[in-house]
């Protein structure tokens, strides 16, 4: 076998005849959606080349060969020629077409008096093409002699003339319903693919972001600069600082890559933060864990439940004067388990959308549990904001 | 030469103040505010010379506070990398420190505004300022701001609607509150001092003419000015008279 795929010459780069014909073609071609045009175009390269000429002969000798068989069956030499060329040619680009571009066939089928048109218009050709050929051997018209020719061949001819047509029919029905069939199935698998593309770049995009939310040089900075100041003043304060903030670091670049972690790792990550926040604050911040040991096997994409309480921490309690309170609670459900974040500060402004960090999580959550997550953020009654995660364990 | 501070954490705004020792000897911080609300009474109380203001602090942003000052003092900001405004100080129109605060950066600002301070800032230059200063304020997190004021009087607690509020006024520990219900005068008292009510009113809606006053913008019908350099603030259909602070003057001007 060859293992060498020749290179793929194109009719335009070909002999005088099959430029002209690639010229021709075209139109055609540009008009094709790109699938198809590729198809068409290999077909074409086929039949215009040497190595065509074997499918042309085959052709011929199939046209020949019926031709005489009709003959011996008493037809008259030029009309089963005539017959069997028209049904081969008929036959051939039928199929082609019907292989090529089967929706509009298939379209056409669905319209029975379209094709029952069709078969009038053919007969009313042949009584027509008779009338001609009477008139150029008498020289004049003889419509009873006529009528009767008419229906002595229509006796013989018709039979044979509806089968005909209707094997051609039923082949290219056949042949266009099957190729329809493999090109949906082409098209869902390239959509499908495309979809899974896509929801894989998203989901890597947005770990990448929140990588760097969570790493955010205004948190680290500021952090420096207390930091700072309490090694220059030799404060006790630095040593603790510094440990927290170690540990912060470690754990989010430990979450690189992950596709995800455990609800007790994430937690430890959601520890140092507020560790830091409040060695920062003092007094300004002041939270609470209620958190059930049962979930810390629990699984979920990494950040998800820091981000909650750095968007409650950033948003909600920095715009206050005197701070305010968070809470953080874990804790099962009836069918799963779930995450509240709850801070009494700012609250969700009016006419407040979604930012990115918010749709950023939404994706992860997406990619990772379905519809088995949801995330609800709604503003308090008392004022501030409550996020609340809710798994489902039943749809995961 | 006085200084104003302000920055909403303890640690950074104590090293601020260590460092502007060390640069700047001959200074004296006479005002380190916790939060932008306190920054902008601050200086209207003390009219430092130079302020060194935080960008993220709550209340008001050092933006803010620097578009209330509006070029009468110069401003350096401080702040940590990672604020998408500093693209804007780029282009040189105010100076900034990034934390933690480097004393060779700091020496620098401090060279710098001194410089700034021998010649007086042409007037094209202010402005230019605060176009700048306003664009930035856009970008910055607002939280919403409330529009009824709760006050309690003897045991009932009113919902005073904001939109019914002739002005505010600073009243020792509390702030009282002017208000038209139903066609009636009242007032009442609110235990939120002013400055810290500044930063929750609509800037297109309430003006602060005083340090202790904020009235509504469209309830002022006259400035006049006496002959000793004073100005009063007269209210549409109201006896009462308001003071207007030298600070605040400049913005009653014939056109």
């Amino acid at each position: 076998m060859n293992t060498q795929t020749p290179p793929i010459r194109s009719l335009a780069q070909g002999n005088r005849f099959q430029r002209a014909y690639h010229r021709w073609a075209q139109p055609y071609y540009t008009a094709m959606p790109p699938d198809l045009r590729e198809q068409a175009e290999a077909i074409d390269r086929h039949l215009y080349s040497r190595e065509g000429l074997f499918t042309w002969a085959g052709a011929l000798g199939a046209i020949v060969g019926t031709g005489v068989g009709l003959r011996s069956l008493g037809m008259p030499l030029g009309v089963a020629f005539l017959l069997s060329g028209i049904c081969w040619v008929a036959l051939l680009f039928g199929a082609l077409s019907a292989w090529l571009r089967p929706e509009p066939l298939l379209a056409r089928a669905r319209r029975p008096r379209q094709v029952m048109l069709f078969i009038a218009l053919g007969l009313c050709g042949a009584v027509v093409g008779m009338a001609f050929g009477q008139y150029l051997k008498l020289g004049y018209l003889d419509p009873l002699t006529l009528l009767q020719r008419f229906s002595e061949r229509i006796a013989v001819l018709a039979p044979l003339l509806l089968v005909v047509l209707a094997g051609i029919g039923l082949l290219m029905w056949g042949v266009a319903r099957t190729r329809q069939a493999v090109l949906q199935r082409q098209r869902d698998r390239a959509r499908l693919e495309a979809e899974r593309d896509a929801a894989t770049a998203q989901a890597r995009e947005a770990e990448l972001r929140l990588l760097q939310a969570q790493i955010h040089p205004h948190f680290i900075f500021n952090t420096l600069a207390a930091l700072q100041h309490w090694v220059d003043r030799r404060d006790e304060r630095a040593g603790p600082l510094l440990r927290e903030l170690s540990g912060f670091l470690r754990r989010s670049t430990e979450m690189l890559g992950r596709a995800e972690v455990s609800l007790g790792e994430e937690l430890t990550s959601v520890r140092h933060y507020l560790a830091i926040m409040q060695a920062r604050w003092g007094e300004r911040l002041r939270y609470t864990l209620e958190l059930d040991p049962a979930l810390d096997a629990r699984t979920l994409p990494p950040g998800l439940l820091l981000t909650l309480v750095e968007n409650a921490i950033e948003h909600g309690l920095a715009a206050k004067l005197d701070g305010g309170n968070l809470t953080l609670r874990t804790c099962p459900t009836a069918n799963g388990w779930q995450v509240q974040v709850q801070d009494d500060g700012a609250g969700l402004p009016a006419g407040w959308q979604e930012g990115v960090g918010l749709a950023n999580l939404r994706q992860r959550l997406q990619h990772r549990f379905g519809a088995a997550a949801e995330l609800r953020l709604q503003s308090r009654p008392a004022g501030g904001c409550q996020a609340e995660l809710l798994i489902n364990e039943t749809l995961a | 030469m006085n200084i104003l501070i302000a920055d909403d954490e303890d640690a950074p705004r104590e090293q601020l103040a260590d460092a502007l020792a060390q640069a700047w000897p001959e200074a004296r911080i006479v005002a380190s505010a916790r939060h932008g609300a306190d920054a902008w009474d601050q200086w209207l109380a003390h009219e430092p010379e130079v302020c060194f203001l935080d960008i993220r602090m709550p209340g008001l942003s050092g933006i803010e506070v620097a578009q209330r000052i509006n070029g009468r003092t110069p401003v350096v900001f401080i702040t940590a990398y990672g604020d998408h405004a500093l693209a804007a100080f780029d282009a040189g129109a105010v100076d900034y420190v990034l934390k933690p605060v480097d004393p060779e950066r700091l020496a620098q600002a401090v060279a710098r505004v001194k410089a700034r301070l021998q010649q007086a800032a042409a007037p094209a230059q202010a402005d230019a300022l605060q176009v700048l200063l306003a664009k930035l304020a856009q970008d910055l997190h607002r939280p919403p701001l409330p529009d009824v004021i709760q006050a309690s009087v003897g045991k009932e607690v009113r919902l005073i609607r904001l939109a019914d509020v002739v002005y505010f006024e600073a009243d020792t520990r509390y702030t009282r509150v002017v208000y038209r219900h139903e066609g009636q005068d009242a007032d009442a008292l609110i235990r939120t001092p002013l400055k810290d009510l500044l930063a929750q009113l609509d800037v297109a809606q309430f003006t602060q003419v005083h340090r202790s006053v904020i009235v509504r913008s469209d309830c002022m019908a006259s400035a006049v000015r006496d002959d000793a350099g004073n100005m009063h603030l007269r209210l549409r259909g109201r006896e009462e008279r308001l003071p207007v602070s030298r600070q605040f003057q400049g913005l009653f001007r014939a056109q």
